[in-house]
């Protein structure tokens, strides 16, 4: 994301408004579990209400800056990625965009699913808790999974394996909640019996905080390359 | 003389195994010797407390253990399962209590508890199959002594422990646990026998039809209901006979421990470690039923002997229950309390626990002096007398309980350093693999094996009094053998420093990072408690995190070979051939697959790619292979629930048993057609025939319920056995023709000897484990062994197209093997073990065959995990090197795991549960270091044997 900010002047305020509202979200989510001493269907629901806001907020901020994602979304269909055939070519005409928009509810809808069924494999129980299992997919595929997808088009996984570096802010972001959620696991078989160890609470925490971290990293890499130019400004 | 490749390893072994025993023998069992207390009361006053007593002998004694009852058997109140029994205690005619036992929930040791009053160490698990004569003192003993007849029906354990002493016994073996009736029946029909006559005193049966109910169908089975109703029909009927006859008697009922919740024993939880005990005599009297109280287990063996008018075993650690003394007369209650209070003090005396002013002590003579007074004057502060006495017994019983073990230091330290060292020296080694051979001189073991004599002078001159120093105890032998073994490799090491290797040093890549780190994690997790109870979460978790990393990069993969296909053309080989640079040899012979595949690429275009073609190329079949090992994973983790949180949860096993009938004849049979397709290469009529035995054996045709079934696969196994060797012509009948021989060897180059050997016995140890199992477990086997094989071929690719290295590979295939060790239904308890696998086939009690057959079942699974993995390797590329390093990396992890695990007991050895968690686990990764030294012998014995052969032929 940097190397795009370098590049669009008026960017930078908007991005550190939503590294900031990603920040201010996740705290918030983290100090609504902790008010509700982790009862966990008050925690569910508001784990789904974050989840949808997270994916709200991107989609908001790609529709009033659709440019800064042109970039990215040209090297994704330029790479020739099967299922992002569609739209390419120099001028995308509305239909291609509409294939496209298509395509990323029906990816991120699998997204979802295979989140679930990553779960499940890991040991999550099959038919017993299933909507807590389901509310920690909805969470993990929308923060890891749904944003890259928005930003970058359908041919987000072409993209993102072709860059293979974890410095932009969609793999980052990514990956850290995917780290997170993986090490909120850690605690479960512990003998604490506190109500936060209880599935999948831990996880989605874990994830949470991964994705907090990972926004506090971007905002001081931001803050860096602001200071940095206003360096070389004066 | 020299060591390389196995025998090196083999050599390491033997000096760790060693350096471990010494570790168990610093362990020491406390059994103090009671050294006698001056009460200054002479034999007058004595006899005042004895007087008129005559109401109060017990004529008749009756002692019933009913082995594994649980405590809310007898205590259930709303619906009580023993009718009879629950009467008498809520008329206020029987006291009950909750007995609380000690760790390990064995019925070797607990027998030993209930008998002497003492808590055996926990290596007494080991002896639970040889019983020796019991040489402390205890109950039986003082009753023979005393003139009693003692008769005693029931569990052989017993006639072990007490060879003599019985006047009349009969005997049931406690090892066919699939009999629910016989075993008790046998029992109870000599009891009818005993309340006719009346030639004993005192009689003594073990019940042991509960014990085998729980092992075989859990405690809810419905089996446990009736049980216990004749239980209690047993006890009523002993009740009624002995009202009729006018006799004083004494019935105890007591279990030897508990039940878990799954149905085993052995370990440390609630239900385990808490049983019941009823007493019941009409010298007692009427008495209001007051709260069931939970005393020690130990508590019985001192009441016992003060009811019957015997003197309480020397060793007992033990304090009487009060209120079953209560109805006797002040004067002879003081003096009970008093003898209890004496035997007490002086075996605290001799355990070096109390100095001589302590407070214990001086509440007993102050006792003793008010009991002095009260017995010349007035009756009056009698009770008070009491009570202090009672003060004092619970304060040195309480002390002498906890304070169970003492530790050699010396011993134990000197064994840590030894392990540490060699771990050292082994990670030295895998670092700088492959090893030099270098000669390793006599003199230089001579230097050393000085070195080290020289060492335990010194050590034995500062520290006296360690068994390290006596030299007729096998300490000192054992640790000096590891230590000349340390000197002599560290003088290698230091030897081989000047040579310096040039160590290539590669990338480190993800997935090697994440084995490695992986691998850390796993160990350091076993230093708490908890974590090593859930250790099985901790594998599951990790081998699902390995698969969705080899999913990833395989996807990862993939992907940029289409993006650069569209770039480029093929840049796939120049950047998969790579290697991890362990291995230049990996380079010329590149999985085939792999070095085909960009030609293929290449050659198709890129529209006429159908979904086969697709499917056809590897990185794509490895990635729908790894998809499947993951799926499989989940299936056979829900299929045995382990640990000790969610233990208790119904889990796919259980609702096959449930489900009985068609679903578990249709698992069987689904298990076992897997099992052939899967070995159908090797012998297939053979293979057959066993597996149509093993069927047999569940879901018997003939009359003898399976056992002939299983003797015939034994039998069977054996000759698939044999055959392997004679296929892998390592027995030859033939006379020697060099020329038919010469011919041959031309279609069979070397290696596939070693090969052919390795599958023969593959193939004969899976159908061994598969006779072994339960019933419900053999489908669970199958996948087992499915797995294996997949997760073999699929590591192996992964190592060709150089993803990850061999020793990523062999680190993923040890987590592999511990998942599978946990599938089972293992865990780190000795609750899970499944004793009723040691008798599957035999009809008499062989205690190594027994012993052989449970460590089969239990670590068969682990064993052909590793086993098939090798074979995959050998079967592909049989360079020495290359199969060997497996087995270093396998050994260099269980040694580090070993030896933290030996520091952590060392440091933590006051922790609370270090009898409950920490030592079992040791014992546990123990037996994992043993089946790791038996997979080497075995490797080293099959290179060994197929080099021979190899030489004499050429000489032919």
């Amino acid at each position: 994301m940097v190397s795009v900010a370098a590049r669009d002047q008026p960017l930078p305020i908007l991005l550190i408004c939503k590294y900031l509202l990603s920040l201010v979200l996740g705290l918030g989510l983290l100090l609504t579990l902790v008010q509700s001493e982790f009862e966990l269907q008050a925690c569910l629901r508001a784990l789904r209400i974050y989840s949808l806001a997270v994916v709200g907020v991107q989609v908001a901020l790609q529709r009033v800056v659709p440019e800064a994602s042109a970039l990215h979304q040209g090297g994704g269909s330029g790479e020739g990625y099967g299922s992002a055939g569609f739209g390419k070519g120099k001028a995308r005409n509305k239909a291609g965009k509409l294939v496209d928009f298509f395509l990323v509810v029906i990816l991120s809808i699998f997204s979802v699913c295979l989140t679930h069924i990553v779960t499940v494999l890991y040991g999550a129980y099959l038919i017993e808790n299933i909507e807590e299992t389901f509310t920690f997919s909805i969470l993990v595929a929308s923060l890891a999974f749904v944003r890259p997808l928005v930003t970058l088009g359908p041919g987000a996984l072409g993209v993102i394996i072709e860059r293979a570096s974890f410095e932009e802010e969609p793999e980052l972001q990514c990956l850290s909640a995917l780290v997170g959620a993986w090490f909120g696991a850690l605690p479960i078989p512990l003998d604490w019996d506190t109500p936060w160890q209880v599935w999948p609470l831990t996880c989605c925490i874990g994830a949470v905080i991964g994705e907090v971290g990972a926004s506090a990293y971007l905002l001081s890499k931001l803050y860096k390359v602001v200071d940095l130019k206003k360096n070389k400004s004066t | 003389m020299k060591l390389s490749g196995l025998s090196h390893l083999l050599v390491e072994q033997i000096a760790v195994v060693t350096a471990i025993l010494a570790y168990l023998s610093g362990i020491i069992t406390v059994r103090p010797q009671p050294s006698p207390v001056e009460d200054g009361m002479t034999a007058d006053e004595y006899r005042i407390g004895l007087q008129n007593d005559s109401h109060l002998t017990i004529d008749k004694t009756v002692l019933i253990v009913i082995d594994a009852l649980r405590a809310d058997h007898v205590s259930a109140t709303n619906q009580p399962l023993m009718p009879f029994l629950h009467g008498l205690i809520a008329k206020g005619e029987a006291y009950s209590y909750v007995l609380r036992t000690a760790t390990p929930t064995v019925t070797l040791p607990r027998i030993k508890s209930l008998v002497a009053g003492t808590i055996p160490g926990f290596m007494d698990v080991i002896d639970n199959f040889g019983a020796v004569e019991l040489t402390d003192d205890n109950l039986i003993q003082r009753w023979v002594d005393k003139g009693r007849r003692v008769h005693f029906f029931g569990d052989s354990l017993w006639t072990k422990l007490f060879p003599t002493q019985f006047s009349k016994q009969e005997e049931v073996t406690s090892f066919f646990v699939t009999d629910f009736t016989e075993v008790d029946r046998n029992v109870t029909r000599n009891v009818r026998a005993a309340l006719t006559s009346s030639d004993w005193d005192v009689l003594v049966l073990h019940y042991l039809g509960l014990d085998h109910i729980g092992h075989v169908e859990g405690p809810m089975s419905a089996h446990i209901g009736p049980k216990l109703q004749e239980m209690d029909k047993v006890v009523k009927e002993i009740h009624t006979a002995l009202e009729e006859k006018g006799d004083r008697y004494l019935i105890t009922i007591c279990g030897d421990h508990g039940m878990s919740d799954a149905g085993g024993h052995g370990g440390s939880s609630h239900s385990e470690v808490t049983t019941s005990a009823v007493l019941l005599s009409n010298t007692f009297g009427k008495f209001s039923p007051g709260k069931t109280r939970e005393v020690k287990q130990v508590d019985l063996v001192p009441t016992l002997a003060l009811l019957t008018g015997v003197s309480i075993p020397d060793g007992n650690i033990g304090r009487p229950l009060t209120e079953v003394l209560s109805h006797m007369g002040l004067e002879r209650r003081m003096l009970l309390h008093h003898r209890a209070a004496k035997q007490l003090l002086a075996i605290a005396r001799g355990s070096g626990l109390f100095s001589a002013n302590d407070n214990a002590e001086l509440i007993f003579e102050e006792a003793t002096r008010l009991h002095k007074q009260v017995l010349q004057s007035d009756n009056l502060e009698a009770e008070r007398v009491c009570r202090f006495y009672q003060e004092c017994q619970e304060m040195v019983s309480d002390a002498l309980s906890s304070k169970l073990q003492s530790y050699d230091l010396m011993a134990i330290f000197a064994s840590n350093v030894a392990v540490i060292l060699t771990f050292t020296v082994c990670l030295w080694r895998l670092l700088t693999y492959p090893p030099d051979v270098r000669e390793v001189g006599w003199a230089n073991v001579c230097w050393c094996a000085g070195g080290t004599f020289l060492a335990w002078l010194l050590c034995c001159a500062t520290i006296p009094g360690s068994c390290v120093c006596h030299l007729l105890q096998p300490t000192a032998w054992l640790l000096g053998l590891t230590f000349v073994y340390v000197l002599v490799m560290a003088g290698q090491v230091f030897l081989a420093g000047s040579s310096k290797r040039k160590q290539r040093v590669s990338a480190i890549k993800p997935l090697h990072q994440f084995l490695l780190v992986g691998t850390g994690f796993h160990t350091l997790s076993l230093l708490g408690t908890s974590l090593v109870e859930e250790e099985h979460q901790t594998v599951y978790f990790l081998l699902s995190s390995l698969h969705v990393g080899f999913i990833i990069s395989l996807v990862i993969q993939i992907k940029r070979k289409v993006l650069m296909r569209t770039h480029s053309g093929s840049g796939w080989h120049g950047s998969d051939s790579f290697d991890a640079g362990r291995h230049k040899m990996d380079d010329d012979d590149v999985d085939e697959d792999v070095t085909e595949l960009p030609t293929r690429i290449a050659g198709r275009g890129s529209e006429g790619s159908t979904w086969m073609q697709t499917l056809r190329r590897t990185p794509v079949k490895l990635l729908l292979l790894s998809v499947v090992s993951l799926s499989l994973s989940r299936l056979m983790r829900s299929w045995n629930s382990t640990g000790d949180k969610w233990k208790h949860l119904e889990d796919l096993g259980d609702g096959i048993r449930a489900a009985g009938g068609y679903v578990l004849l249709a698992v069987v049979l689904a298990g076992l057609v897997v099992a052939i397709f899967m070995f159908s290469q090797n012998c297939l009529p053979l293979v057959l025939v066993a597996c149509a035995c093993i069927f047999g054996r569940h879901f018997p045709l003939s009359s003898s319920g399976g056992v002939l079934e299983a003797q015939f696969t034994h039998f069977v196994i054996i000759i698939l056995f044999v055959y392997g060797l004679l296929k892998a012509k390592l027995i030859d009948f033939k006379t020697p023709n060099s020329k038919t021989k010469s011919n041959l060897d031309v279609f069979e180059p070397e290696e596939e000897k070693m090969t052919v050997l390795l599958r023969y016995s593959v193939t004969a140890l899976s159908l061994l484990c598969l006779l072994l199992q339960r019933a419900d477990n053999i489908g669970l086997l199958a996948l087992v062994m499915l797995q294996n094989y997949i997760m073999s071929s699929v590591l192996c690719k992964l190592t060709g197209t150089g993803l990850i290295s061999s020793g990523a590979a062999a680190l993923a295939v040890n987590w592999l093997a511990f998942a599978h060790f946990f599938y089972q239904g293992n865990s780190n308890s000795l609750a899970t073990i499944d004793i009723s696998a040691g008798f599957v086939g035999v009809t008499s009690y062989r205690p190594f065959v027994h012993g052989a057959l449970i460590a089969t079942q239990t670590f068969g699974g682990t064993f052909l995990t590793y086993l098939s993995y090798l074979m995959h390797i050998i079967s592909r590329d049989a360079q020495k090197e290359r199969w060997q390093y497996p087995l270093f990396v396998w050994w260099t992890v269980r040694l580090a795991t070993v030896s933290l695990y030996l520091v952590n007991v060392t440091f933590q050895r006051h922790h609370l549960f270090i009898l409950s968690v920490f030592t079992p686990k040791l014992l546990y990764e123990g037996a994992h270091l043993l089946v790791l030294c038996v997979l080497t012998l075995f490797m080293w014995s099959v290179e060994k044997i197929c080099t021979v052969l190899e030489v004499s032929y050429r000489f032919e």
